[in-house]
């Protein structure tokens, strides 16, 4: 099976080299510092997977990559261009989408209304129904549901709009997090396997999941978040075979 | 029985009026979540432009020209402070102390602050004298322009809000602004002009009252403003089609207690039909129950 | 924590110092106007403190504090006069004033409060800027319902002769016409300015106040720990509206002040004064509501003086239609939105000027630094979010961040923040 998802503006960063790179960011929120030190970096073409427990850190760091909240310290950058002071707008035009934790849909507004303003910034009538149509391929269900009120979805098939919705925006770069977050089990294996469909086609990820097993069968590299820190990073074979993340985040 | 008939009929135009402005308190609250204390000295502004523009365009002499050139000239001018408004006192406040626990509370006191320094502003402008504005059509035709021309405008903006793309976006942000953000959605371009449009139905229906044989003076928008407010909690605060139907409500009801001696308890009556509804149904008559946050 | 001998002290101090002020203001200050208008700050003082426990500690929004100011001034100024009248009428003497005030404070408090528990209990189903919409509607339709009575005679009905006697727009002068008598002087004011912010600091700071913030916070959260949202939120509009009704009743027979009550007195201005003052000095603030009180009465009084300036009487020569009071409110109401932009969490924000000595009671997980004693409902509603936050490694040092992740997703701060943020002293910036 093959899904054709073309990027929008395909990223002047070459197949392998570093797509997005965060350097020593730290944030702070409310007086408290969410992120002291994190530093990652993800390349182009790559699924690299973001674990740790509630509270590490880990959607922190996506919301600051999206330009949601403030950058206390440090730098981001996206295909070679620093990410301070643009507007979220503007990092979504340049070709990153988040799929927010908790799916974040539009509850009134039907299936195909979602859709529809995730292609917010192509105007062009034809490429939007295209991407429609590649979206409804990857998830089947969307399509027999377009007219239903996003509210009125599963949880499972809210995340599958929740991430054809920023689909729709064709990026270079998808950000999800928790994607498996309070969704049937069956579910989740179905959206694991777009989201891998997704990254055959060019997607680059980034992924962010408590389901450390899931995550670290995904991604070809992973990062471990602790306390705003990141404490480990390698290869996901090389991290799922750790004594320490088995005993930690796999159970044993 | 006539009497009650005419009432009605008097009560469903100054409904519809009534209307027009809870639009823009509505349309805020459902982008912003808050209450835009401002907009019925928006209203009141525009009351007065429009009385301007009318006797500079020449009153009763050319009534038509007078007539829709001093009521754009109003929408413009009221579009612009709205949007002056939201800039000055509303957008700097966005995104700022945030987890605060007055985070919503702060905006309000904006809100509330804007509110009088627009009135004393236009006390220091235009003096606080009565001013009436020229009889441009006979009242019995005026009565059926007010009420064509408000319907008309709930149609279209039904349409707007439904149909087009910003008005989506403006659906979006009102269920959720960050998620609309991270679809490229722009929310200050969008909340600006839904600033815009709120202010400019507000100033049709400013006109639209005063044409109606009501002055125009710096505290005009504290009465029909609290009545619009009212009309658009009662629909619903965030519903368009409620604001129709808490104008019209409160229109037939201030109509209807001017046949009976209590005719200065009006506004009682008014606050007292907004405490019931919302007792009854805590979100007004067609809001969705549940969506409010804590 | 001060020994039972220096409280009795300190409050042997307290009380000579007010009595001293009742016979030497007029030395301190001689100017009768600012006299009234340093009276008149200390009952916008007891205002503000009475909404910052609506607005401030219970996260709820009243906008309509006029309301019940109107029924204490109402209930003070009927009261007074009756009683005055009882006494015989002629002079308000201060011996006299140990009479009538405790009456006037008494039942001002108490029937404001009846009104609060009327206005508190739609908090049972309405949140936020619905129950704000209704206390608004409660103080127009007080301030309507006086304001339209009839009083032209020819009034039927003991309603409408009860509601005419109190003088429709024209205000209510006491039972004769004379004036409400003026027997609230320094020290009644000062006393109860005293009083109310003693008490206001007590309930901040107990467990009552404690478990209010926690429910501002995260009610769900909150409530499934067993805290009864409805009793503490009816309880918070109880006193805040008894607070607010003493404060009216000491108003109308405020010395020097004006001698007629008038229901124009509490329109929403009043109200949004209050808020005012509330946001202003920080809400959740005792000390923040205290000064905002002062701050706003004088500020108005000094934009009033400006009006003397001869540079202003030129203007006012050259123009003659030129609106003075206009421009006052003008000038105040864009001081007011300036300020609300450059600090929007008040001047204070939640911090108290007096840094609370902190009863030290460390507990083995908490960090090492003293924290203020809490209540068991209170750190369970902590634990409970932190549960929500996963949990993982709610403890010690992993808090900090779990704390965050929690904030985001309900976009408030959990309340372990919000009592360290007490904790900070004043001038340490945090950003």
């Amino acid at each position: 099976m093959k899904t054709a998802h073309p990027t929008r503006k395909p990223p002047s960063t070459a197949l392998g080299a570093p797509l997005l790179e965060v350097h020593d960011l730290a944030v702070a929120y409310g007086g408290i510092r969410a992120l002291k030190r994190v530093s990652l970096e993800v390349r182009c073409g790559e699924i690299v997977a973001m674990i740790g427990a509630n509270g590490a850190g880990k959607t922190t760091t996506l919301k600051t990559i999206m330009r949601l909240l403030p950058i206390a310290a440090g730098r981001i950058s996206y295909d070679g261009q620093d990410l301070a002071g643009v507007a979220t707008e503007e990092v979504v035009a340049r070709g990153v989408s988040l799929v927010p934790e908790g799916r974040a849909i539009f509850v009134n507004l039907t299936v195909r209304e979602n859709l529809e303003l995730g292609a917010w910034n192509h105007k062009d009538q034809r490429t939007i129904q295209e991407t429609l149509e590649d979206v409804v391929k990857l998830f089947p269900r969307l399509g027999e549901r377009m007219k239903q009120e996003g509210g009125t979805l599963s949880g499972g098939e809210q995340q599958m709009l929740a991430i054809g919705r920023a689909l729709m925006a064709r990026p270079a770069m998808l950000l999800l997090d928790e994607p498996s977050l309070g969704i049937a089990p069956r579910l989740v294996a179905d959206i694991f396997e777009a989201v891998a469909l997704v990254a055959a086609s060019g997607t680059t990820i980034l992924l962010v999941e408590q389901n450390t097993r899931l995550a670290l069968k995904y991604s070809t590299r992973a990062y471990v978040l602790r306390t705003g820190e990141i404490a480990m990073s390698g290869s996901s074979k090389e991290l799922a075979n750790n004594e320490e993340i088995r005993a930690a985040y796999l159970g044993g | 029985m006539m009497e009650i008939l005419s009432a009605l009929i008097t009560g469903i135009a100054q409904g519809s009026m009534i209307a027009l402005i809870a639009l823009g308190y509505t349309m805020v609250y459902g982008i912003l979540k808050l209450i835009n204390f401002a907009h019925s000295e928006v209203f009141m502004m525009g009351a007065f432009i429009g009385l301007f523009a009318i006797t500079a365009l020449g009153g009763t002499q050319a009534p038509l020209l007078a007539g829709v050139g001093g009521t754009l000239c109003a929408m413009a001018f009221a579009g612009v402070l709205g949007v002056v408004v939201e800039r000055v006192a509303y957008a700097p406040l966005r995104g700022r102390g945030r987890g605060l626990s007055n985070t919503r509370i702060t905006p309000l006191v904006t809100a509330l602050g804007m509110s009088v320094l627009l009135q004393n502003l236009a006390q220091l402008l235009f003096t606080a004298r009565y001013r009436n504005y020229p009889q441009l059509l006979p009242i019995e035709h005026t009565r059926k322009v007010i009420f064509v021309t408000a319907v008309l405008v709930m149609i279209g903006l039904e349409l707007f809000v439904k149909r087009t793309w910003m008005g989506k976006a403006m659906r979006a942000i009102s269920m959720n602004a960050e998620a609309a953000r991270l679809m490229g959605v722009k929310t200050s371009r969008v909340i600006a002009i839904t600033f815009v449009t709120g202010s400019m139905l507000a100033a049709l229906g400013a006109v639209l009252f005063c044409l109606d044989q009501s002055p125009v003076y710096p505290t005009a928008g504290v009465v029909i403003g609290t009545r619009a407010f009212v009309a658009a909690v009662i629909g619903g605060i965030g519903n368009i089609t409620g604001a129709m139907l808490g104008g019209l409500l409160i229109g037939v009801i201030g109509e209807l207690t001017k046949l009976t001696p209590y005719s200065g308890l009006q506004d009682v009556l008014v606050f007292a039909a907004l405490i019931a509804v919302l007792l009854v149904r805590p979100t007004g008559l067609l809001g969705k129950p549940g969506t409010e946050k804590v | 924590m001060p020994s039972a001998v220096q409280r009795v002290l300190t409050a042997l101090l307290l009380v000579a110092a007010v009595v001293g002020l009742e016979f030497s203001f007029e030395h301190i200050i001689p100017d009768a106007a600012w006299r009234q208008l340093a009276l008149l700050a200390m009952v916008n003082v007891i205002a503000a403190l009475s909404l910052n426990i609506i607005n401030g500690m219970a996260g709820q929004f009243s906008i309509g504090h006029a309301g019940f100011l109107g029924i204490g001034a109402y209930t003070g100024a009927i009261v007074a006069g009756n009683l005055h009248q009882m006494l015989g009428g002629g002079d308000t003497p201060f011996e006299r004033s140990f009479i009538v005030m405790p009456v006037v404070i008494l039942s001002a408090g108490l029937v404001a409060a009846v009104f609060g528990f009327v206005v508190g209990l739609p908090s049972l189903r309405l949140r936020g800027d619905y129950l704000a919409i209704v206390t608004l509607g409660f103080a127009e339709i007080f301030r309507l319902v006086i304001g339209t009575a009839d009083t032209g005679g020819g009034t039927e009905g003991a309603i409408n002769q009860a509601l005419a006697s109190l003088g429709g727009q024209q205000g209510y002068a006491g039972p004769d016409g004379t004036g409400v008598p003026q027997y609230a002087g320094p020290f009644w004011i000062f006393g109860a300015v005293t009083v109310a912010t003693l008490v206001a600091w007590r309930l901040k700071f107990s467990g009552w106040g404690r478990t209010l913030r926690a429910l501002r916070e995260d009610e769900i959260a909150s409530a499934a720990v067993g805290v009864d949202p409805t009793r503490y939120k009816v309880t918070s509009f109880v006193l805040s509206a008894a607070g607010a009704g003493i404060a009216g009743g000491l108003m109308a027979s405020l010395r020097d002040g004006n001698p007629t009550v008038q229901p124009e007195q509490f329109s929403f201005a009043t109200s949004f004064d209050a808020i005012t003052m509330v946001i202003l000095g920080g809400s959740g603030s005792v000390s923040g509501a205290v000064l905002g009180g002062v701050l706003v009465t004088f500020t108005v009084k000094m934009i009033e003086q400006l009006q003397g300036l001869d540079s202003v009487q030129a203007l006012k020569a050259v123009y003659p239609s030129l609106d003075l009071n206009a421009l006052r409110m003008v000038i105040y109401a864009s001081i007011l939105v300036g300020l609300m932009i450059l600090r929007p969490e008040g001047l204070l924000g939640e911090r108290e000027i007096f840094r609370r000595k902190s009863r030290v009671k460390v507990t083995g997980a908490g960090p090492a630094q003293p924290v203020p004693a809490r209540t068991e409902a209170e750190v369970k509603a902590e634990r409970s979010e932190e549960g929500q936050a996963g949990g993982a490694e709610a403890g010690g040092a992993g808090a900090e961040g779990a704390g965050a992740e929690g904030a985001m997703a309900k976009g408030a701060l959990p309340e372990g923040t919000a009592i360290e943020r007490e904790e900070q002293p004043l001038g340490k910036d945090r950003s």
